[in-house]
């Protein structure tokens, strides 16, 4: 039976030639568990979901993600000396950063999470500072800012391992936790070695440049923030795993009024928001979305634009009104942020949807 | 006279060469770069002026290897000596320092210091060209203190820096070594430049790029000649590239094999002539790594490193031009030679469809040309073009491949999309040929195009269709019973994605706990309405037997097995309950069969049966 082994490898490798952010990548991993399973190979059903779980997740399909993970971890503990723990605690933290994002999944739920991944790690006799890390990610998915530097804090105090994020992302998300507190000068000086290149992976500087971006312009650094936006927007616009990013491309473009520029994103990526099933970076999309359409309903009625033929409102001509797509997306954000805000016990979504039009601070702190 | 350096020159040396460049060679470009910089100052007062650069390798004294380097260009006055190290001194942090490479003064400065990544000493004479400048000669020492004394003797204008060679740096004075990286770098200068080791004189660039000749196109058999000189590479094709923004000329190679897709498109880079990297990624759009590309550019920022160039606005119009005249090739081919256009396409097609996604006027010329997997064989778009009004694709590539043997039984012409760029392509067709559009063919939906059944069939199967849903409620699966080819085929198993979603967060309950358990239902609950669906298929010879059968408890277990056998057909993995079923199921129909036979007092039909009787 070597035959489905060969098999097997072969789709495993076929995958890793392509970009994440390819469709096909997932399918071929996929059909490539499903061989295993269809032959009943528990090492190599192991094995092949283990593949699967990075590029699901920095492809923007955590779900699949979290079910292949839920299968290794039954075989762990179910056999703990066949699945040596270690191959998936670096996944605990993949699967978990994304995890805010499905509304579906309550808070209980996600502590519980939280709670075996600590134990986990403990037990196996590891730091748990890739825990705080993850933790503070999550918590600025749920908009609980004082938590997020709070774990970062909490994070720095344990001791770095062969677990624990790389350099360039932990700095992140030290910035990252700057900017969502209004640490905006902070922010920016602290992400130097990133943004001069001296640091970075797979995922930074791609996700510094968006979490810069209002920070800047709060700054009054108007040039550098149209830099970050040029050179950042290339790194993301593949991948639909960064839809957040590219939400955050799209307000910078709202708030510097390159309308046009926004228009062709908005098209471009709604298909995106429309199927993620991480619902959360749907939100902040359309939320993006929405200003973008409201400034432009100011002085424009109607729209021509390409939007995909399972959008609500899809018309063959293009012909859209604005007020009509205005109603739908506030009335979608409406939704989508008491889902989240319900789940996470605060109200950060809804503010976030009221202060859509706060006008940026030029030149302030 | 002995003077100190006013800077911590270990640290700007350690910053060199730790965080800025990629290693101590750049210190023999950075010494061309003072030479040429010399001999263009010197050219613009002195047009006509013949500029050249001799280097030259020898042994000191004491055995140690020792560099020199010698032109004849603007030369340098004692005040200006004092200004480039004035500049040094002033400088602290890496930022501040690299400003100072648009001044020529400041420039040299640099580029020295870069010297001392392999020099102990590094020793520089010169006499401007300036009025009656005396030649100045400066030595300096890498412990910060330097002497500067007036040169007697009558030396021609120019500059000549010695250098001797640190312990542990040898290697970077070999003769081999510096005619290998001289050449990579300086290979197309347009100043003459001599590597002389002893008595042996070697041209460091004999070559002139082609693109110098301004004039007409250089033929395309001396653009792949130069290329095989160049990459060492048989290349497919060449044309030439232009910019005006940036003042880019150069040459894209079309290579003859498919690169990795992962792997972005690596340039060589001419920055002014001299060459600033081999791997330059940001100079052409992403969609370009079908070409290997060398290129000059005359008027585009590089970073402090001198290894890649600034990310600005002149950058990306220099990148956005360069697409055009790749695109405009392409155009070209497909109308003067649409054969060598189908052998390029047929290696580079993802490259092609990448562009062709992002360029609506490229899109039109191409797509015809472009392949895609589809039921009928791998063929262009054109040829699917002329047999069908309609562009038919399946968008997942699971889906796709559940039932294209049966769509191709079907004769049903349908496009595998699921790879990448394919469904963009198709999904943008009806904009730019309006009239033609394309139809996303859900899987599950596929049996609408399968034969229905007369009203006297229907009537016939009623039974079997009844029990077989009775049966089949318990496995979330609808039943159908409709005629398709291939006759040998008794049901097919449609799952569309999100019920395939369903099926695998199912097989991951099984072994989960309760935390985890609980989460994958929450997820599974949200995917909605869908469902699996098993169709029987009313051609077969086994399905016509058994709708005349009467025992619905026979009918429903038949049913049951049946919808097994269509789920290993399509190798999709069996969960628990339908594992059971099948181990179940087998042994009741042998039992069954055994039971039925022995009261019926039939012995099995068998080939052997005349001889036991």
């Amino acid at each position: 039976m070597a035959d489905i082994e060969l098999q097997i490898a072969q789709l495993v490798r076929q995958a890793t030639y392509l970009p994440d952010g390819a469709p096909a990548k997932i399918q071929l991993l996929e059909e490539a568990i499903q061989l295993a399973d269809s032959h009943q190979r528990v090492e190599l059903q192991y094995q092949t979901r283990l593949e699967l779980l990075s590029p699901a997740v920095f492809s923007g399909y955590t779900e699949r993600a979290i079910t292949a993970f839920t299968w290794c971890l039954g075989q762990i503990d179910q056999d703990p000396q066949r699945f040596p723990i270690e191959n998936v605690l670096w996944n605990f933290k993949h699967i978990l950063e994304d995890i805010a994002d499905y509304p579906q999944i309550s808070r209980q739920q996600i502590d519980s999470m939280f709670e075996d991944m600590h134990k986990r790690y403990h037990d196996a006799g590891y730091s748990v500072r890739p825990v705080y890390t993850t933790r503070a990610k999550t918590a600025a998915r749920m908009g609980e800012i004082a938590a997020v530097v709070e774990y970062v804090e909490e994070m720095q105090r344990h001791p770095r391992d062969y677990f624990a994020d790389c350099a360039a992302c932990e700095l992140h998300m030290h910035v990252e936790s700057l900017a969502i507190a209004g640490r905006y000068a902070e922010a920016v000086q602290q992400a130097g070695p990133i943004l001069s290149g001296r640091m970075g992976c797979a995922e930074v500087p791609h996700v510094t440049y968006a979490h810069l971006l209002m920070p800047l312009l709060h700054l009054g650094r108007e040039d550098q923030a149209a830099e970050y936006h040029r050179t950042g927007y290339r790194l993301v616009s593949e991948n639909r795993a960064f839809l957040l990013e590219l939400a955050q491309h799209m307000v910078y473009l709202v708030q510097v009024g390159e309308w046009a520029r926004g228009l062709e994103m908005f098209e471009r990526h709604l298909p995106w928001a429309m199927t993620s099933a991480a619902v959360l970076q749907r939100l902040q999309f359309y939320l993006a979305s929405l200003s973008l359409l409201e400034r432009l309903a100011a002085g424009e009625q109607r729209l021509k634009l390409r939007l995909p033929q399972d959008f609500a409102l899809y018309r063959q001509d293009g012909d859209y009104a604005l007020d009509t797509l205005c109603t739908w997306f506030l009335q979608q954000c409406e939704t989508l942020a008491a889902q989240f805000d319900d789940r996470n016990g605060n109200d950060y979504y809804r503010h976030a949807l009221a202060a859509r039009h706060r006008p940026v601070m030029r030149g302030g702190a | 006279m002995e003077h100190s350096f006013q800077i911590n020159l270990h640290g700007i040396i350690k910053l060199l060469s730790e965080h800025l460049y990629s290693g101590p060679q750049v210190y023999i470009r950075e010494l061309i770069q003072n030479a040429v910089d010399a001999l263009r100052a010197r050219g613009k007062r002195e047009p006509g002026h013949s500029g050249n650069i001799e280097i030259e390798l020898r042994r000191g004294a004491d055995g140690r290897p020792g560099l020199m380097i010698q032109d004849n260009g603007i030369g340098l006055t004692e005040a200006e000596v004092h200004q480039f190290l004035s500049v040094i001194g002033k400088t602290s942090k890496t930022a501040e320092l690299f400003e100072q490479r648009d001044d020529f003064i400041g420039q040299f400065g640099i580029g020295l210091l870069s010297c001392f990544l392999v020099a102990e000493r590094i020793c520089v004479v010169t006499r401007s060209m300036q009025g009656d400048a005396a030649a100045v000669r400066w030595q300096g020492l890498p412990n910060g203190t330097y002497t500067i004394e007036e040169e007697a003797g009558q030396m021609a204008p120019g500059t000549v820096v010695i250098l001797e060679c640190k312990a542990g740096a040898e290697a970077y004075f070999e003769p081999d070594f510096v005619l290998r990286t001289a050449r990579d770098y300086a290979g197309l200068l347009d100043y003459p430049i001599q590597l002389r080791a002893g008595e042996r004189y070697t041209r460091i660039n004999p070559l002139a790029p082609p693109w110098r000749e301004e004039a007409e196109q250089p033929a395309k058999a001396a653009l792949l000649e130069f290329g095989r000189e160049q990459f060492g590479t048989t290349f497919l094709d060449a044309t030439p590239l232009r910019s005006a923004a940036g003042q880019v000329a150069g040459i894209a190679y079309v290579l003859p094999f498919a690169p990795r897709t992962v792997a972005k498109g690596s340039h060589r880079v001419y920055l002014k002539n001299m060459l600033l990297a081999d791997n330059v990624d940001n100079l052409l759009p992403d969609w370009a790594f079908f070409v290997r590309c060398i290129v000059n550019a005359n008027d585009l920022r590089p970073t402090a490193s001198r290894e890649s160039f600034y990310e600005d606005a002149q950058l990306h119009e220099t990148r956005a031009a360069l697409g055009v005249c790749l695109r405009d090739y392409l155009k070209e081919l497909a109308q003067s030679d649409p054969k060598r256009l189908q052998e390029i396409i047929g290696i580079h097609f993802l490259a092609m469809k990448a562009l062709a996604v992002e360029d609506e006027e490229f899109y039109r010329i191409i797509i015809d040309f472009l392949p895609f997997e589809t039921t009928m064989g791998r063929i262009t778009l054109g040829e699917y073009k002329r047999h069908n009004r309609v562009l038919r694709f399946v968008p997942v590539l699971d889906q796709y491949r559940q039932v294209a043997q049966v769509a191709a039984a079907q004769s049903m012409w349908l496009i595998n999309a699921g790879y990448v760029y394919d469904a963009d392509l198709l999904a943008m067709h009806e904009q730019v040929f309006p009239g033609c559009r394309a139809e996303a063919v859900d899987v599950g939906a596929l049996t609408h195009e399968f034969t229905e059944l007369s009203a006297d069939e229907r009537k016939a199967a009623f039974r079997f269709l009844n029990a077989a849903d009775r049966a089949l409620t318990e496995y979330s699966c609808d039943a159908q019973v409709k005629k398709f080819l291939p006759e040998q085929l008794p049901a097919l198993f449609i799952l569309d994605q999100g019920a395939s979603f369903v099926r695998s967060v199912e097989q991951s309950k099984e072994v989960s706990d309760a935390v985890w358990g609980g989460v994958l239902e929450r997820l599974a609950e949200s995917t909605g309405q869908t469902q699996a669906s098993v169709c029987f298929n009313y051609n077969n010879p086994l399905i016509q037997k058994l709708v005349k059968l009467e025992d619905e408890k026979l009918l429903g277990k038949c049913a049951t097995l049946l919808y097994v056998q269509a789920l290993l057909l399509g190798h999709h993995p069996l969960n628990a309950k339908e594992m059971q079923l099948l181990n179940t199921g087998l042994l009741d129909l042998i039992e069954w069969g055994i039971d039925t036979q022995s009261k019926a007092g039939q012995v099995w039909p068998t080939s052997n049966s005349k001889l036991l009787n």
